[in-house]
């Protein structure tokens, strides 16, 4: 660890509506260390959703710099994996994870690879389902091998487990932790839930209501194995969060985040 | 357990019901034809009593079948036009809102326009024979091809193509492997009804310059006095309707079980296209 993956800097995105220009985000930091799950915490409408997909290359900043690995063809290395699991219902599991192969940008991918990835990822029963046979962490699963068979080891991950029951969550949080290490892959995932954020992300970057910049970002690498810990940053944490929607618009983004004292994690790298 | 009767008894009573209309409809036929109108009235001679012997008649000597297969070629040739040109077009107008924006009102007044309307024009241009038939075939089924497939590119899942993007699809890719075969179920049921109208078409549009095919013999029998025969020929082209019938959608049914996607209302099709799926903005 400690090479970068991604690296934001002074980022906006500006959309121009028929009330004039709104942004999603502007002013905004982050870097996201090779090998880590970075996890983006932050309220509705707070732009993370909009953050990810440019990381994806689906959508592009308005201002600011992004520095992350790409193709040849300029296209970002990351995949990325919706809240829906968006698998084309006329392919089979093994065919809708192969979807890359057919892509003229892949013809480097080994085709034998879908089995292997199939294997690894626990799928390999699935192979001939239909998408419509699944479960939704099934589809999720297929969902995110689809991506990771062509993707570089950039994940990008956006509330992949919000629309699942909480127990199918919690397998699944626990199933990429074990892919993760499997596969040693950089993770973006992007949640509003708290527990989630401490849970997967080695470190957790709050980002601020109202489009104003981040809060600050927790190394939350060690808490999981400390409960008073836990406790404190999640208390930290939560009530950061809450503060986030309540702060007025027109605030500009405050000066970097102090120490907090009782064991609590003072957020690092914050601006 | 559930006191639902088996499926094959809900079919077999439904198929019951449905042999009982026709058989109502033949009697009133029947009624009008042979009871209610006096003999040697002219409407005697439209009875099912000799319309029935007159199809075998005309199948035994061959006429028939000749004219039952020219009429279909005639057909397939016209639908097949209408794919060919129907699918690219509305894959085209489904993508671009703004080619949706020009041609809009055009298509709306062009489908309002009765194929046969062009039967002059088609004869001064493409001569008599074969080709205006087909071009009129053409021409009633393009629309709801192209609406068919229009609107199954607006009923695409923008997800599919957001993620083939990230994959590192090309425009061209993401066409042939997520728009065309998207749009699958939509398209069978816009060619389901794309094939209804060209049979409407067909019988009338055989009437003018070809000395083939069921509409022609129609006018046959008529000039022959054959009204047995033609009463034979209308049933005819009503069984093959139905039957052509039966197997579109039974090919647009399996499209859409295989597909496990939304079913397309044959309204689908006739659907105007409200907002089209942009493939550039995901990108």
């Amino acid at each position: 660890m400690g090479t970068l993956a991604i690296r934001l800097t002074g980022a906006a995105r500006v959309f121009s509506t028929g009330n004039g220009r709104v942004p999603a985000f502007s002013g905004l930091d982050l870097e996201v260390r090779r090998g880590e799950v970075h996890a983006l915490l932050g309220p509705s409408g707070c732009g993370k959703s909009t953050l990810l997909r440019i990381l994806a290359g689906l959508d592009h900043l308005s201002a600011g710099e992004l520095t992350l690995p790409r193709h040849s063809d300029g296209r970002p290395a990351a995949g990325i994996v919706l809240q829906d699991a968006h698998l084309l219902p006329w392919l089979t599991v093994a065919d809708n994870v192969a979807l890359g192969l057919r892509y003229r940008a892949n013809r480097a991918v080994a085709a034998g690879r879908v089995d292997e990835l199939l294997e690894v990822l626990g799928l390999a029963e699935l192979a001939d389902a239909l998408p419509a046979e699944l479960s939704g962490g099934q589809a999720q699963r297929v969902a995110i091998a689809r991506t990771m068979l062509v993707a570089p080891p950039l994940l990008l991950l956006d509330e992949p487990f919000a629309a699942l029951d909480p127990l199918t969550r919690r397998d699944l949080q626990d199933w990429l932790l074990r892919v993760r290490d499997l596969l040693d892959l950089t993770i973006v995932l992007v949640t509003h839930d708290v527990d989630e954020a401490i849970h997967l992300g080695d470190r957790v970057t709050l980002l601020r209501g109202g489009s104003r910049g981040t809060v600050g970002t927790w190394d939350t690498r060690e808490v999981d194995r400390n409960s008073e810990v836990l406790a404190a940053t999640r208390h930290d944490l939560l009530a950061r969060y809450a503060a986030t929607s309540d702060e007025p618009s027109t605030v500009v983004p405050g000066p970097p985040l102090g120490t907090n004292g009782g064991g609590r994690l003072a957020p690092v790298a914050a601006r | 357990m559930s006191d639902r009767p088996p499926a094959w008894r809900v079919r077999a009573a439904r198929v019951g019901r449905a042999s009982t209309g026709l058989l109502v409809a033949l009697l009133l036929w029947w009624l009008v034809t042979d009871v209610v109108a006096a003999p040697g009235d002219m409407l005697a001679r439209f009875s099912p009593l000799t319309a029935a012997p007159a199809i075998v008649a005309l199948f035994l000597d061959g006429a028939g079948l000749v004219h039952v297969s020219v009429t279909l070629e005639r057909l397939l040739a016209g639908i097949a036009i209408a794919t060919l040109v129907g699918v690219p077009v509305g894959v085209a107008v489904g993508l671009s809102r703004r080619l949706a924006d020009y041609t809009g009102a055009l298509f709306q007044f062009l489908r309002m326009v009765s194929p046969l309307a062009w039967t002059p024009i088609a004869i001064v241009l493409l001569g008599v024979g074969d080709l205006p038939v087909v071009f009129l075939v053409a021409v009633a089924a393009v629309w709801p091809v192209i609406l068919g497939a229009a609107a199954g590119v607006h009923a695409l899942d923008p997800g599919w193509l957001q993620i083939a993007t990230t994959l590192g699809a090309s425009r061209r890719e993401r066409l042939t492997t997520i728009v065309l075969p998207g749009i699958r179920a939509h398209l069978a049921t816009g060619l389901r009804v794309a094939l209804g109208t060209a049979w409407i078409v067909i019988v009338p549009a055989e009437m003018l310059g070809v000395d083939s095919g069921l509409g022609y013999a129609i006018l046959d029998a008529r000039d022959r006095l054959r009204y047995d025969e033609l009463m034979g020929v209308v049933l005819v082209i009503g069984l093959l309707g139905f039957a052509l019938d039966g197997v579109a959608q039974r090919t647009s049914a399996r499209q859409r079980r295989r597909r496990h996607t939304r079913p397309a209302a044959p309204d689908a099709a006739i659907e105007v296209i409200e907002a089209p799926v942009d493939l550039a903005r995901t990108r």
